[in-house]
């Protein structure tokens, strides 16, 4: 891949792949930093960039970014979790407070997968890939995922949600 | 799949941070900077020469509890996961890795111990705590302030300096893999990246303590090989710092302290950024006592 190669497939990929930074990241600075460290993995490797899933490879690597990333800045594992509900990701009313509730009580493998379906809008099949796993397994694990999301919302919409809160505490929350 | 996951889906989806926090435009001054850093760098991490965070008391709790919990527990399973078997025999001359299986082997006869993490980090922190079967106290102490956490069997106790306790119960899927499994398979695992170093003898607490180093090589992307350790779940590597390890992009060492066949002190470093915990361990099988508050 020569330069100007490289450079088209940064512009063909920058914004996906900073929102997938974003989105596991406290601030859009940390979200440049990830996206730089990204494209310069790719760069350093751009002969073995896949020529059919560039894409979802530079998501790949993107992960691993940001695992180095959380370490190196000492943060806690669930940190998108943690930003969202207590260090500035304003949580507009009541409803979304339960929801990302609700997500800390997931195990931390159902919240990848929920979230690479509702904020990155993967398929299965592109998560497989991401994931080095087959289709089917997503599949699988993916479907209890949602399944385990509803139930943890059932429960805080009910009447008795209070005291959902009040007993449970999250595999994302302070502990 | 149902009406109700979907909407699960769709109200997660409403939660997601670049609705509120779009990317920066194309051409802009953001966007040239990281292309620009993108195409200059070499192997070095982008963050690797910043000043590192303090490490956040959230997890450091997370951490210990778990610590704590799981020594006495899981010690069995350690020879088990580092040898194959129950039985690992160490003659004078064995290499370095059947030393530190022995230390394993031994060490998981351990009911009782106390264990202590020295002042680092920005933040000041530090912790000791004692252990007692499954039920532990831990006191962290940083940022300026200190914090107490009981465990006698599945109630948690946490009582922050100047405060009142709270009481929680803990499940057991909120425990992280036992202490002394988790070491052995880090064990295990550098042993069969074939890199263990031993290098020399230093006193632990007025103990000689030999001390090895075990040493994974730089790896930039999923392009490389993978070394065993990345293998491990963080819930294993998260005692030591290391849990997201796959993602590293700079060479990681772990050390390991052994006297009399025990692990005394577990520590490591990433080049280039923190320094992970460095923890010792001391009086094995001494009487402790845990008492709820």
């Amino acid at each position: 891949m020569t330069e100007e190669e490289f450079n088209g497939f940064f512009a063909a990929n920058f914004t996906d792949v900073w929102g997938f930074a974003r989105r596991r990241t406290d601030s859009g600075s940390d979200a440049d930093d990830v996206t730089a460290e990204t494209f310069a993995v790719a760069w350093r490797r751009r002969t073995q960039i896949p020529p059919v899933d560039g894409r979802l490879w530079l998501f790949g690597v993107a992960r691993n970014v940001l695992a180095n990333h959380r370490r190196s800045a000492q943060r806690q594992r669930d940190l998108h979790l943690r930003l969202a509900t207590m260090h500035g990701e304003p949580v507009a009313d009541q409803q979304d407070g339960l929801v990302w509730e609700a997500l800390a009580e997931l195990s931390e493998e159902d919240r990848e997968l929920l979230l690479m379906r509702a904020w990155d809008g993967f398929s299965v099949s592109d998560m497989a890939t991401v994931l080095g796993v087959t289709p089917a397994n997503v599949s699988s694990r993916l479907y209890k995922a949602r399944a385990r999301l509803s139930r943890e919302l059932e429960r805080r919409d009910s009447p008795d949600a209070a005291q959902v809160r009040t007993e449970s505490r999250g595999k994302g929350s302070d502990r | 799949m149902t009406a109700d996951d979907d909407r699960g889906i769709e109200r997660l989806g409403a939660l997601d941070p670049v609705l509120r926090d779009a990317p920066p435009a194309p051409g802009s001054a953001r966007y040239r900077a990281i292309l620009e850093k993108a195409m200059t760098q070499t192997t070095t991490p982008i963050r690797a020469a910043e000043t590192p965070a303090a490490p956040r008391r959230g997890k450091r709790r997370a951490l210990f509890a778990a610590m704590a919990t799981g020594v006495a527990a899981a010690a069995v399973a350690v020879t088990v996961a580092v040898t194959g078997n129950s039985q690992p025999s160490v003659s004078p001359t064995t290499s370095l890795p059947s030393i530190l299986l022995a230390a394993a082997e031994k060490t998981q006869n351990v009911t009782s111990l106390k264990f202590s993490e020295a002042v680092h980090g920005g933040g000041a922190f530090s912790a000791e705590g004692e252990v007692n079967g499954d039920d532990y106290r831990i006191v962290t102490k940083g940022e300026g302030t200190s914090e107490t956490i009981i465990v006698v069997g599945n109630q948690q106790y946490t009582t922050p300096a100047g405060g009142k306790t709270t009481r929680t119960k803990l499940s057991a899927d909120e425990k992280m893999v036992p202490f002394t499994k988790a070491a052995g398979d880090v064990v295990r695992a550098a042993v069969s990246d074939g890199n263990v170093q031993k290098i020399g003898t230093e006193s632990v607490r007025g103990v000689e303590a030999t001390h090895y180093r075990l040493t994974i090589a730089e790896r930039t992307s999923d392009a490389d090989p993978a070394a065993a350790l990345t293998k491990l779940p963080d819930t294993e590597l998260g005692w030591f710092g290391l849990d997201g390890v796959a993602g590293y992009s700079s060479q990681v060492t772990v050390d390991i302290w052994v006297a009399d066949n025990l692990v005394r002190r577990i520590g490591g470093t990433i080049q280039g950024q923190d320094p992970l915990a460095t923890i010792d361990f001391y009086d094995f099988n001494k009487p402790v006592t845990i008492k709820a508050p």
